[in-house]
């Protein structure tokens, strides 16, 4: 029962708590929250000055210019390829390896700091040893290809497709390829590494007893393994399909600053915060500021809506201890 | 079932060289008894159970159910139901799912039990579907165990002894021949370890399923059980009836692992067949035995303090007294050091350094050679 002392008791140390966390709060204010209002404001000034604070007037002008932008469309396309293409497929491959790991004994620890290597190699330089796998005339994957008697593929070329749609497609799905392999290599590692810590976590005596029951090893996955993961596996899709929607160095390191293969000037490979970085260009130019704002609310919009989505989706299929 | 072990061994492989986990164990378990397998920690007798299971190979042996040699089956083909120490309920499934799981994810129980809703429907007029018998199934179960109202609960949501029942439901709900269970009362508090413990007996001769159990504590097999199975260091110590493996225990470790408190075991020597206590004669012994050291082991029941100055006994000083419930027990201390534990008569309290003099019942003294093998009961 409350009283009303337990009443006045609670609200005094509720105060208390309210005083200690002021310093994290100011400091979250400062440089979370305010960058963020001040975001969403400025993506509505017209002709803003960056300099001065000076504009026009208030408007939705440049939400209007972006939806109908097609170098946004393509950042559109391209990140949620990484988002909804590439994260599941690297997370299935994962888990695929996190399973194989964990039944293995022998070599286990060696095979899981191979697995774990990618992590700790730098994004650029990884970047270029992957456009030497993919270089048309000593590339590895055409060398091997060559084995087959298959002719060598220009994986990373945009020649020609300035006046031709067939060859500007076949260039994109080749550089869509590209992408995907890279962003599988990369991503992987962690999510072996987390994939592993989740199946460990899981107690050895669920699956005895399900021996002893004689249940195959397709239902021991489905009925046990599986739903155990589960909260490593949203918290791995979670954080990657965040990860993914913020990509940007990955693809400069294999398609330079100009988001696309060599004599492409479409930017077809370029991403939602390779947009903003472009939008931002020439910061000093009036409204380049605003137009990278509306940018960036897009993102985030789209990031939060997603993640909720994913949370609450998820939610009822989800068992935490 | 019959369960019969022959020469069951099992040989560990470790870093510091092999380890003889159960060494040629030989016992027959007649069908629809409750065993104990008995022993300190580190015996062997969880590995016989998970090699009775078929979750651990044999090095060496066989081991027969009826008279099926069963040793290289899968777990799955042996129809043994096993309750873990810890109960390894699926956290993620409520309860009556949990009991359900091996009906309707082992394919093999699945058929068995598709067979036996076939001859049921053929003479029913009202089909039954299978998910409806799976249903009927872990009612029945679950109510042998007394869990029926929390059939829709999680298992974080239930006590430890609650869990405990729902383990025994998921095991006994494919019907198995054996029932293994693992330490099944360690992880209960001391009341609920007495009732479970009735619980299981119950359950065992409800189901008269043969049934194995493991325990490192002599106070629960000795009161569930119809035979205990003592081990020590992997090699069988005795078997038999809980009561006479008590009473006659064939060697020293035996009489010292049953029972509490602990057998007195005083260090004594026969000489020209007279037994020496503390450098004084005591008895007489009955038979011819060699002059040697021996251990006399006595226990503290079958001790009573002389009632008269006129009664013969081995004197002794009672050094403490106490009190626990409705029992006392006294210490006494013989002249050379020696302590012995013994009940007190109420009738005739006595004091602390009160010098006293022991009598033994009869049948309650056994001599114990050097080497822990028992010479003589008498």
């Amino acid at each position: 029962m409350v009283t009303k002392q337990n009443k006045k008791d609670n609200l005094s140390y509720t105060k208390t708590a309210y005083i200690y966390l002021i310093p994290a709060f100011t400091l979250l204010a400062i440089f979370v929250l305010y960058p963020i209002i001040n975001t969403i404001i400025t993506s509505f000034k017209l002709d803003y000055k960056f300099l001065t604070g000076a504009f026009t007037e208030f408007n939705i002008r440049y939400y209007h210019e972006m939806l109908k932008d097609p170098v946004f469309r393509r950042a559109c396309v391209n990140t949620s390829f990484i988002a909804f293409v590439c994260v599941p497929a690297s997370m299935i491959s994962a888990l695929v390896v996190a399973l194989a790991l964990n039944s293995i004994k022998r070599f286990k620890q060696l095979l899981i700091t191979l697995y774990y290597l990618p992590q700790v190699t730098n994004v650029i330089a990884a970047g270029f040893v992957f456009l030497l796998i993919f270089n048309k005339n000593f590339g590895l994957l055409n060398t091997v290809l060559g084995w087959f008697g298959i002719e060598p593929v220009a994986w990373i070329s945009g020649s020609g497709i300035a006046g031709s749609a067939e060859l500007y497609n076949q260039s994109y799905r080749r550089c869509l390829f590209v992408l995907f392999v890279y962003s599988m290599w990369q991503g992987l590692s962690l999510k072996v590494i987390l994939f592993l810590a989740g199946l460990q976590n899981i107690n050895p005596q669920y699956y005895q007893v399900a021996q002893l029951d004689g249940t195959s090893k397709l239902n021991v996955f489905r009925k046990i393994t599986w739903p155990l993961l589960s909260p490593t596996t949203i918290y791995i899709y979670v954080t990657s399909s965040i990860t993914a929607f913020k990509a940007y160095s990955m693809v400069v390191a294999m398609f330079s600053e100009k988001f696309g293969p060599p004599g492409d000037n479409s930017k077809m490979m370029i991403t939602m915060v390779g947009y903003i970085l472009e939008q931002l260009g020439d910061y000093l130019k009036p409204g380049a500021v605003s137009r990278a704002s509306v940018a960036a609310v897009v993102l985030m919009l789209i990031v939060m809506i997603l993640t909720a989505l994913q949370l609450g989706i998820t939610k009822r299929g989800v068992h935490y201890k | 079932m019959q369960v019969r072990l022959e020469n069951m061994t099992k040989k560990f492989e470790g870093k510091a060289g092999t380890v003889v986990a159960v060494d040629h164990l030989n016992v027959t378990i007649e069908s629809g008894k409750l065993i104990g397998f008995l022993g300190p920690s580190g015996c062997g007798k969880t590995t016989s159970l998970y090699m009775i299971a078929g979750i651990h190979s044999l090095t060496n042996g066989h081991i027969y159910f009826d008279d099926v040699d069963v040793t290289g089956l899968a777990p799955e083909k042996r129809g043994v139901g096993m309750v873990f120490q810890n109960y390894a309920l699926y956290p993620h499934l409520s309860v009556g799912d949990n009991i359900a799981f091996p009906l309707v994810n082992s394919k093999a129980i699945r058929q068995r039990f598709m067979k036996e809703l076939d001859e049921l429907n053929q003479s029913a007029l009202k089909k039954t579907t299978y998910q409806q018998y799976v249903d009927m199934q872990v009612k029945e179960a679950a109510t042998l165990v007394e869990i029926t109202e929390y059939l829709d609960r999680k298992p974080s949501e239930l006590s430890g002894g609650q869990q405990q029942r729902v383990a025994i439901a998921r095991a006994l709900v494919k019907k198995p021949d054996i029932l293994l269970l693992d330490e099944p009362l360690s992880n209960l508090d001391a009341r609920l370890r007495l009732q479970t413990r009735d619980e299981i007996k119950r359950i065992q001769q409800r189901t008269g399923i043969t049934t194995v159990f493991v325990t490192h504590d002599q106070e629960e097999s000795l009161t569930i059980c119809d035979e205990i199975v003592l081990m020590k260091n992997g090699a069988l110590q005795q078997y038999g009836p809980p009561q006479s493996v008590f009473d006659y225990p064939e060697n020293q470790f035996v009489a010292g692992f049953l029972g509490s408190p602990p057998i007195n075991l005083i260090d004594g020597e026969i000489r020209d067949g007279q037994l020496f206590l503390d450098g004084k004669r005591w008895r007489k012994i009955p038979g011819n035995l060699e002059n040697q050291k021996v251990k006399a082991g006595i226990r503290a029941e079958n001790i009573r303090i002389a009632a008269d100055q006129e009664e013969e006994g081995f004197p002794a000083t009672a050094i403490a007294i106490s009190k626990l419930g409705g029992m006392t027990t006294v210490t006494a201390q013989l002249a050379n050091g020696s302590k012995i534990k013994l009940y007190q008569d109420l009738s005739s309290p006595i004091m602390v350094d009160e010098e006293i003099r022991l009598k033994v019942t009869k049948d309650a003294t056994m001599l114990f050679e050097g080497s822990g093998g028992k010479i003589l009961q008498w």
